[in-house]
C-alpha cells in the first residue's frame, strides 16, 4: 500500500490530520515532513531520506504556512520536477486567501482544501480527500 | 672730323660746332658702291656704343640688321637717286646688338652736282617710343574710359579724336565709327547732365574739373558716370570716366546690406529678447518641474510608505486569518478527540489533549497580544529619551530569569552605549533579541550570548546580539523579519512569528537598520545600526 506524505509543521495539526485519516478507514502509511525542506529531501531522497526505499507517495497533503520553504514554494519545485510532477498534491491549509488559491492552481495543484475550524467538518474534509485521492483516483505508478 | 674742319673753316662758330658734336650724327661716304662711315660724332658714340676709332671706315651695314628692309642702306640709295634730304624712322643696331627706333634726318652733300655723301642726324626714339608704348598700353588697358576730343567752333561742340578700349566698352561705341563725330551726336544726353558745359569751361580756362557722379541716360545707354575733364597742351580735351554702375550697385547693395544689417540687428535683438524671455520661462518651468518632481518624489515616498503599510496590513490580515484560526481549530479538534468514547477513560490521552487545548488557548492569547503590540508599534509615535542601554539590557536579563531557569548561560556585555531612543520600544527590541538568543540556544549545554556596542567611522551606533544557538540558513535571511514567518517548527522552538517583525518595525521607526547573519547550529548574530 502506497504511503501518504503529510507536509505539516504544526504537531497538533499533524495529530488531528492523522486522526481524521484513520477515522476515515484509510490505512495507508502516513509519512510526515515537518517543513518544506524536509518534504523535498523526502521526495528527492536526499539528506536524512537518502536511503528511503519506498516509492513516490500516492498523494501529498501540503500545508502552506510553514517555516523555511512554504507550501507554495514546495509545490512549485514538485510541479517543475519531471520525476515528481505527476504526484497528486492537495493543499491543505487554513488560508482562504484568493492569492494563495490562484497561485496554487497556477502552479498546477491537484486540489485545494481549506481546513475547517470545526473538527467534525475537518474530519469530513480529510475523509473526502483520502477517499478520492487514495481510493478513487488512479495515480501513475512511477518511481524515482 | 675733316669735313667738320672744313665747315669750321667755312666760318662756323666754334661753340656751335661743339654743340653739334654732342648731337648724334654720322657722315657717310656715298662715293663707292658700299657706303662707308666717314665721321661719327660724340653723340653718335653714345647712341651706338662704338668709338669713333672703331667705326670710321666701316660699312654702314654694321649699323642695322640685314633683314630690315627699311634700313639705312635703302635710304642712302634713295638719297643718291633723289639728291633730296630725307627724314625717316627706322630701327638701328647698337654695338651690343640691341635694336632701337630712331628718327633720321639725312642731308646729301655734293661734289660737281653729284651726291658723294650724306650727313645723318639721328634721334634715338627708344625712350620716346617706350613712353608711347607705355602710353598706348595705359590708354588701352586702363579700366577707366578715356576720350579725347577736338573742340569745334571754339568749343561749341567737340568731336571724337580717340576713345580707349575701356571707353568703347563702357559707351558701347567703336572708335572707328565715332572718330570725327560730334560728342553731342554720340552722347545726346551730355548737355542735359551738364557735362558739355564742363567741357567748354575746361576748354576755355584750361583748368581741370571733376564732373561729379551723375546718372547718364539716352536711348542707347543708361549708366552712372563720373568725369574728370582736363585740357591737353595741344588744346584737345580729355575726359576720363568710369562706369560707376558697378560701384553704385555695390553702394546700393551696401546700403541694402546696411539696412538689412540694421533689420537683422533689430531682429537679432528681438530674438535675443525672446530667447531671454523663453529662457526665463524655461527656468521657471524647470523650477516648477523640480517642485513637481519634488512633490512627486514626496508623493512617491508617501505612496511607498502607504504601500508598505498596505502590504503589512495585508500580510497581517492574511496571517490573522491563518494563524489565529489554527489554535482555534486545535482547541476544537482536541476537545472532540477528548470527548470520543474510546478516549474518555484514557487518562494519558486526557492529560495530553487538555494540555494541548490549554496551550492552544495560551498560544492564541499570545498571538493576540503580539498582534496588538504590532499594530500599536505601527500606530504610535516614538518618544526619544536618552538612556543607558547597558542598564536596560541588564534589566531584561534579570527579567528573563524564569525563562533561563537552571540553564547555563553566559552573558557578555561590552561597550553598550547611551541611546537616544524610545526606551519602551527598545525594551521590546532587546527583550525579543535576548529572548530569541536564550530560546534558540536552549539545546546547547552552555549558551554564550554576546551583546556588544561599537561606533563606526560615520558616528553610527552598532549593536550586536550574538548567540551560539541553532542559527539559521542564510538563504532564509529575508524571511526572518516577516510577520508570522518562522524558520523553525513549533516542535523545535515555540513562537508566534511576530517578534522579529516587531523588532524590525521599531528599528525602522528610529531610522535604523537591522539585519542578521547566521549558520545552522552555530548561532545567529543580529545587528542594529542607529544614527
Amino acid at each position: 500500500m502506497k504511503q501518504i506524505l503529510l507536509v505539516e509543521d504544526n504537531p497538533n495539526d499533524i495529530e488531528l490530520t492523522i486522526e481524521a485519516l484513520r477515522s476515515s478507514k484509510i490505512l495507508n502509511p502516513i509519512d510526515v515532513a515537518e517543513d518544506g525542506e524536509i518534504a523535498l529531501d523526502y521526495l528527492l531522497k536526499k539528506g536524512t531520506y537518502a536511503n528511503r526505499k519506498t516509492s513516490n507517495p500516492i498523494v501529498i497533503l501540503l500545508d502552506i504556512k510553514m517555516p523555511k520553504l512554504n507550501g507554495l514554494e514546495v509545490l512549485k519545485i514538485i510541479k517543475n520536477n519531471p520525476k515528481l510532477k505527476r504526484i497528486p498534491v492537495v493543499i491543505l491549509t487554513s488560508s482562504k486567501e484568493d492569492t494563495d488559491l490562484i497561485k496554487s492552481y497556477d502552479l498546477g495543484v491537484n486540489a485545494y482544501v481549506v481546513k475547517p475550524v470545526d473538527f467534525e467538518q475537518f474530519v469530513e474534509a480529510v475523509k473526502s480527500i483520502g477517499i478520492f485521492w487514495v481510493l478513487v483516483n488512479e495515480s501513475i505508478n512511477n518511481n524515482l | 672730323m675733316n669735313n667738320l674742319d672744313k665747315s669750321s673753316s667755312n666760318g662756323m662758330h666754334p661753340s656751335l660746332l661743339s654743340a653739334i658734336e654732342h648731337l648724334s650724327f654720322i657722315v657717310i661716304d656715298l662715293n663707292e658702291q658700299n657706303s662707308k662711315i666717314l665721321d661719327f660724332s660724340k653723340g653718335a658714340e653714345k647712341v651706338f656704343g662704338y668709338t669713333k676709332q672703331e667705326i670710321i671706315g666701316k660699312k654702314t651695314s654694321i649699323l642695322h640688321l640685314a633683314k630690315d628692309t627699311k634700313n639705312l642702306h635703302h635710304i642712302l640709295i634713295k638719297i643718291k637717286k633723289t639728291k633730296q634730304p630725307i627724314e625717316e624712322e627706322f630701327f638701328l643696331l647698337r654695338k651690343n646688338r640691341e635694336t632701337f627706333p630712331a628718327h633720321f634726318h639725312f642731308h646729301p652733300y655734293y661734289e660737281n652736282k653729284k651726291v658723294i655723301g650724306a650727313i645723318g642726324i639721328l634721334f634715338d626714339l627708344s625712350e620716346q617710343k617706350a613712353a608711347e608704348i607705355r602710353f598706348n598700353q595705359l590708354f588701352n588697358n586702363m579700366a577707366n574710359g578715356v576720350a579725347v576730343y577736338n573742340a569745334i567752333n571754339d568749343g561749341e561742340d567737340f568731336e571724337f579724336v580717340n576713345l580707349n578700349k575701356a571707353g568703347q566698352k563702357l559707351s558701347s561705341a567703336n572708335i572707328k565709327e565715332i572718330r570725327g563725330k560730334k560728342v553731342t551726336e554720340v552722347f545726346p544726353g551730355i548737355k542735359e547732365i551738364g557735362l558739355l558745359d564742363v567741357f567748354r569751361e575746361v576748354y576755355k580756362t584750361g583748368k581741370p574739373k571733376l564732373h561729379p557722379l551723375t546718372r547718364y541716360k539716352d536711348d542707347r545707354i543708361e549708366e552712372w558716370v563720373e568725369n574728370y575733364v582736363y585740357k591737353l597742351p595741344s588744346g584737345e580735351i580729355v575726359a576720363i570716366y568710369e562706369d560707376t554702375s558697378e560701384r553704385e550697385r555695390a553702394i546700393e547693395a551696401l546700403r541694402i546690406n546696411e539696412i538689412e544689417k540694421l533689420v537683422n540687428e533689430q531682429r537679432t535683438q528681438e530674438l535675443l529678447d525672446k530667447t531671454e524671455s523663453i529662457e526665463k520661462s524655461r527656468k521657471a518651468l524647470s523650477y516648477l518641474l523640480e517642485d513637481v518632481n519634488e512633490s512627486r518624489a514626496e508623493l512617491k515616498n508617501v505612496n511607498e510608505q502607504l504601500e508598505n503599510v498596505n502590504r503589512e496590513l495585508e500580510a497581517f490580515a492574511y496571517s490573522v486569518s491563518h494563524d489565529l484560526r489554527a489554535p482555534l481549530r486545535h482547541i476544537n479538534g482536541f476537545i472532540n478527540l477528548l470527548l470520543k468514547p474510546e478516549n474518555i477513560e484514557d487518562k494519558d490521552k486526557i492529560i495530553k489533549y487538555t494540555d494541548i487545548i490549554a496551550k492552544s488557548a495560551k498560544k492564541m492569547g499570545q498571538l493576540i497580544d503580539d498582534l496588538l503590540l504590532f499594530s500599536r508599534i505601527g500606530r504610535g509615535a516614538i518618544n526619544l529619551n536618552e538612556f543607558s542601554l547597558d542598564k536596560l539590557v541588564k534589566e531584561i536579563i534579570e527579567e528573563s530569569k524564569p525563562q533561563i531557569n537552571d540553564r547555563d548561560i553566559e552573558f557578555k556585555l561590552s561597550k553598550l552605549p547611551k541611546l537616544k531612543a524610545d526606551r519602551n520600544l527598545m525594551n521590546i527590541v532587546f527583550s525579543n533579541l535576548i529572548g530569541n538568543a536564550i530560546k534558540f540556544s536552549q539545546n546547547k549545554k552552555k549558551a554564550i550570548i554576546n551583546i556588544e556596542g561599537s561606533n563606526d567611522e560615520s558616528g553610527n551606533i552598532l549593536i550586536s546580539v550574538k548567540d551560539n544557538g541553532a542559527g539559521f540558513n542564510m538563504k532564509y535571511a529575508d524571511k526572518l523579519f516577516g510577520v508570522f514567518q518562522r524558520l523553525h517548527t513549533e516542535n523545535e522552538f515555540e513562537g508566534t512569528g511576530i517578534g522579529l517583525a516587531n523588532v524590525q518595525r521599531i528599528i525602522h521607526k528610529h531610522g535604523g537598520k537591522i539585519w542578521a547573519e547566521g549558520e545552522v547550529n552555530k548561532g545567529a548574530t543580529f545587528y542594529i545600526k542607529l544614527n
